[in-house]
């Protein structure tokens, strides 16, 4: 695959969640996601809680996936056109706390203000709240990129890398 | 699905903001790589939703489809999200999803959270048994120094 280009890389960066799907038995699974974009690897970094576990359970028979990029709010990127990335994922840590998973911490900390605060929160760790802080790591590396430019229903769709 | 349940999820569609009517559709493709495209949508009133997609995005009769909605605002404070499964159905004049399989609704209408936060802690021990895994440490210390870098470079919102 080609290197992507700094405007989609900016894209991948700024863009609060994508849509991550998964292949289960029933076909395909999409879910709004958070995701880190490491451009330096060139990889995405996603993070499941283990208690939405199915999408890891079914990244353990198939890892093709794809992430698509279609909803800008918050982004400051105005109104650019749809990326669909298609790729390779791999459960990299099967469980985790925070350590591990800092680079998704560090995103999440960025795009979602309240969770700045949340942070110090000392109640939540003494619940079931702190299970929202036992996750996966999951990576993505993509293997193709498109971008689809037009109207929804209408898109011409072209591969860029 | 029961028409009735179907209908019950379609009008939570009214609650979003934005486009209700442009859903993402995804299939799997040749190759075996989910495709998503953001399409035009319309509920036909029974189980089927008519789909207008582009022509190099379309799936073929009866592949597995699913069609998500999904809102949020600029902090991702308000998530919202729909996701529906069916079989794409190709008709005469264009292409359909048949919806067939209990949806998944994630903050509409009034969610039982104490059943939630239940379900939740359910699968996670159930995860950790499956795999052989022993709880991690969530390292609180490692999230407070991220937090305070993160305060320190974008801001406090308690502030």
């Amino acid at each position: 695959m080609k290197a992507v280009s700094s405007e989609l890389s900016d894209l991948f960066y700024n863009t609060l969640l994508c849509e991550f799907t998964t292949i289960g038995r029933n076909g395909p699974v999409t879910t709004p996601m958070q995701h880190a974009w490491i451009a330096e690897r060139g990889i995405f970094v996603l993070s499941s809680a283990l208690g939405v576990r199915f999408k890891l359970d079914r990244l353990q028979h198939n890892r093709k996936v794809s992430l698509s990029f279609t909803e800008f709010t918050g982004s400051g990127l105005g109104t650019p056109d749809a990326v669909l990335v298609q790729g390779t994922a791999e459960v990299t840590k099967k469980a985790s706390g925070v350590a591990g998973l800092e680079d998704f911490w560090a995103s999440n900390l960025r795009k979602k203000p309240d969770q700045r605060t949340a942070a110090f929160d000392v109640g939540l760790r003494e619940d079931d709240r702190r299970l929202f802080y036992l996750r996966a790591r999951i990576e993505v590396v993509p293997e193709r990129v498109f971008v689809l430019r037009g109207d929804a229903g209408a898109q011409e769709i072209e591969e860029v890398a | 699905m029961s028409d009735e349940s179907l209908g019950t999820v379609v009008g939570y569609l009214g609650e979003l903001t934005g486009n209700p009517a442009f859903p993402i559709l995804s299939y799997v493709d040749d190759e075996g790589y989910p495709v998503n495209v953001r399409v035009r949508a319309e509920w036909n009133g029974d189980v089927r939703f008519r789909v207008t997609a582009p022509k190099a995005a379309t799936p073929a009769e009866g592949q597995r489809c699913c069609l998500l909605w999904h809102r949020h605002d600029e902090v991702l404070f308000d998530l919202a999200s729909i996701t529906l499964f069916g079989a794409a159905r190709l008709t005469g004049d264009g292409l359909e999803i048949e919806i067939d399989r209990k949806p998944i609704v994630s903050n509409f209408g009034e969610p039982d959270w104490e059943e939630a936060f239940r379900v939740f802690a359910q699968n996670s021990a159930n995860y950790l048994r499956d795999y052989g895994l022993t709880e991690p440490d969530l390292n609180w210390d490692v999230l407070e120094r991220l937090a305070r870098e993160s305060i320190d470079r974008y801001g406090d919102p308690a502030a």
